[in-house]
């Protein structure tokens, strides 16, 4: 009998819009890699993310257990929710352009003091001149909206992913 | 679907790579493609983009957007002449099916495309000739349609997307706040945005404009093609229409110099080709030629690439040579074209007298809307018009000062 994996709503595209599937696996990571959804729970290190949440049957964080290394056996039940619970949840995909004035003031760090947002860093391009950032922002809705107000006040271009959709 | 890390993506509507927030890039089965897609075949289809269907990225040949395309390629010996070039071509979109510009094209894509992945809905953000198409074409395709516009924008531009009595939504606010709303909309209500969620499809379309300059030069690619650049989408499906073409062995590759045309209020992308950047800075837009007034270029990076990659250059136009170029146009070959043709017009000269694009190499100029929807940028410009009293000695007066002798018969 296979390991059971659940997500929660706003993870549904990991499993291509599925709540749940079955896996094969011995670890949570032979799970996630079996479903080849490795690269997106755990960044270049192997590290999960800081935005998912991960648990063995209910159990605590695997964080505080073995990690990606947590053991699973046939019948277990792995769920993966996101790590910003509860609240209008939202995503916001962005690209921060610095000035040469900013390029070495360590703004995503602060806003993700300043805010209970989630940053994640997709893409950065920094030369003394200027900083392009492609920079994945989310939590609660009011959250994330503090947060981009905050970066475009202290002079960093904030623009969608799209850049200008007005056409 | 691929992105620019070389991730794949099943066909969906998705415009970026989740992983490195890339633009994701529709890809053929090129050798399947070469089967059916021949000189023959294309030649006995229908006269309108989708002859070269099995490169535009539809499943099915469409129920709509018939009539799309297939505008007139002209060989321009006055406008040549003018310009001390020989072998000089016009592409003439101001006449494109049914609203009069290039985005007739993209928007046949997109609608066709939108429908297949069963949306009830179409939507966009627009200053004008996007509008105006999306509009014509969700009610030809029975689709239900938001447009989208900044408030403040002219009268004469509401009409053209108004008339077909859709939803139109005008967002006061800054540049920066509508594209953000705009993008939040889309997320939120799971419309087709046709230039968010269904770009990658929406921007092939373009490619058609290059494939019909393609056969309607007899099958040849030309040495240079000067195009106008907003969001920098054209430009490198113009560049894509040539290496499928000459992929599939329907046309010999020909080293074709792809150039870039924007006007000087608005330059990003000619910028840095100018000073030999990869990355361009987004300026805010200062310019007549609103219709490609795009500060921050979606595509800018890849025009940039585009342009280096073929040997092109890039120039700009400030709005006085927008206006001359206008009327140029209008005077040698009849053609009258908006501001962002004005641009294209004035940026070719500026290539052929910098001779980037020599005198006997063939060229063809992009002209991808109609004069007829920005009337307000040339009227400062217009020729003296004649008022006389209905008396024919009023007339013979006006006629000698003109230089025109009269018959002398009663």
């Amino acid at each position: 009998m296979p390991v059971k994996v659940r997500v929660g709503a706003a993870l549904s595209r990991l499993l291509d819009g599925r709540r749940e599937v079955e896996a094969e696996g011995r670890t949570v990571g032979d799970v996630a890699r079996a479903l080849g959804i490795d690269e997106r729970l755990c960044d270049a290190s192997g590290t999960l993310r800081r935005h998912f949440n991960v648990h063995v049957n209910e159990g605590e964080d695997v964080r505080f257990l073995g990690g990606l290394d947590t053991p699973v056996k046939d019948g277990d039940v792995v769920t993966i929710l996101s790590a910003i619970a509860g609240g209008s949840e939202s995503t916001r995909k962005l690209w921060l352009r610095y000035p040469k004035e900013l390029v070495g003031r360590p703004l995503v760090w602060e806003v993700g003091n300043k805010f209970k947002v989630v940053t994640n860093i997709r893409q950065a391009s920094v030369s003394q001149q200027i900083g392009i950032v492609g920079l994945e922002l989310s939590g609660d809705q009011e959250e994330v909206g503090k947060a981009i107000e905050f970066l475009a006040g202290e002079g960093v271009s904030v623009e969608p992913i799209e850049l200008d959709i007005v056409e | 679907m691929e992105s620019d890390c070389g991730r794949e993506y099943p066909k969906e509507p998705r415009h970026i790579c989740e992983f490195c927030f890339g633009k994701l890039q529709v890809d053929y089965d090129y050798d399947a493609v070469a089967g059916s897609l021949t000189r023959e075949a294309v030649g006995a289809r229908p006269p309108d983009m989708w002859r070269y269907r099995e490169l535009l990225p539809v499943d099915f040949q469409p129920a709509d957007g018939q009539g799309v395309g297939l505008t007139p390629l002209i060989r321009a010996h006055n406008l040549g002449r003018a310009l001390g070039h020989q072998d000089l071509y016009v592409k003439n979109d101001a006449v494109n099916f049914p609203t009069l510009s290039f985005k007739d094209r993209v928007v046949a894509v997109a609608v066709a495309k939108a429908k297949e992945f069963g949306f009830d809905t179409v939507a966009c953000a627009t200053t004008g000739n996007l509008g105006n198409a999306l509009a014509a074409q969700a009610r030809r395709a029975g689709t239900k349609c938001f447009i989208f516009m900044p408030a403040d924008l002219e009268q004469g531009k509401i009409v053209g997307t108004s008339i077909y009595g859709v939803n139109v939504v005008g967002i006061a606010g800054n540049y920066d706040g509508v594209n953000r709303l705009c993008t939040e909309i889309a997320d939120r209500y799971g419309w087709a945005f046709v230039n968010i969620n269904i770009r990658p499809y929406y921007a092939e379309g373009s490619k058609s404009f290059g494939f019909e300059i393609l056969e309607q030069l007899g099958w040849k690619a030309p040495r240079h093609i000067v195009v106008p650049m907003a969001g920098g989408s054209l430009i490198t499906k113009v560049d894509k229409a040539i290496r499928e073409f000459a992929r599939l062995g329907l046309v010999k590759e020909a080293g074709t110099r792809i150039h870039g045309a924007q006007a000087t209020g608005c330059n990003p992308i000619s910028a840095a080709v100018k000073a030999g950047q990869e990355i361009f800075a987004p300026v805010k837009p200062k310019t007549i030629a609103h219709s490609i007034a795009i500060g921050n270029p979606a595509d800018g990076y890849y025009a940039i690439e585009t342009i280096g990659r073929t040997g092109g250059w890039a120039e700009d136009a400030t709005d006085e040579e927008i206006v001359a170029g206008i009327g140029l146009l209008a005077e040698t070959e009849g053609i009258f074209t908006e501001t962002a043709g004005g641009v294209t017009v004035a940026v070719t000269k500026k290539l052929i007298d910098q001779g980037r694009i020599p005198k006997n190499e063939s060229v063809v100029v992009s002209i991808t809307g109609n004069g007829l929807k920005t009337q307000e940028a040339v009227i400062g410009a217009l020729r003296e018009r004649f008022v006389i009293d209905a008396r024919l000695d009023e007339f013979d007066a006006l006629a000698a000062r003109l230089g025109f002798a009269s018959k002398g018969k009663e």
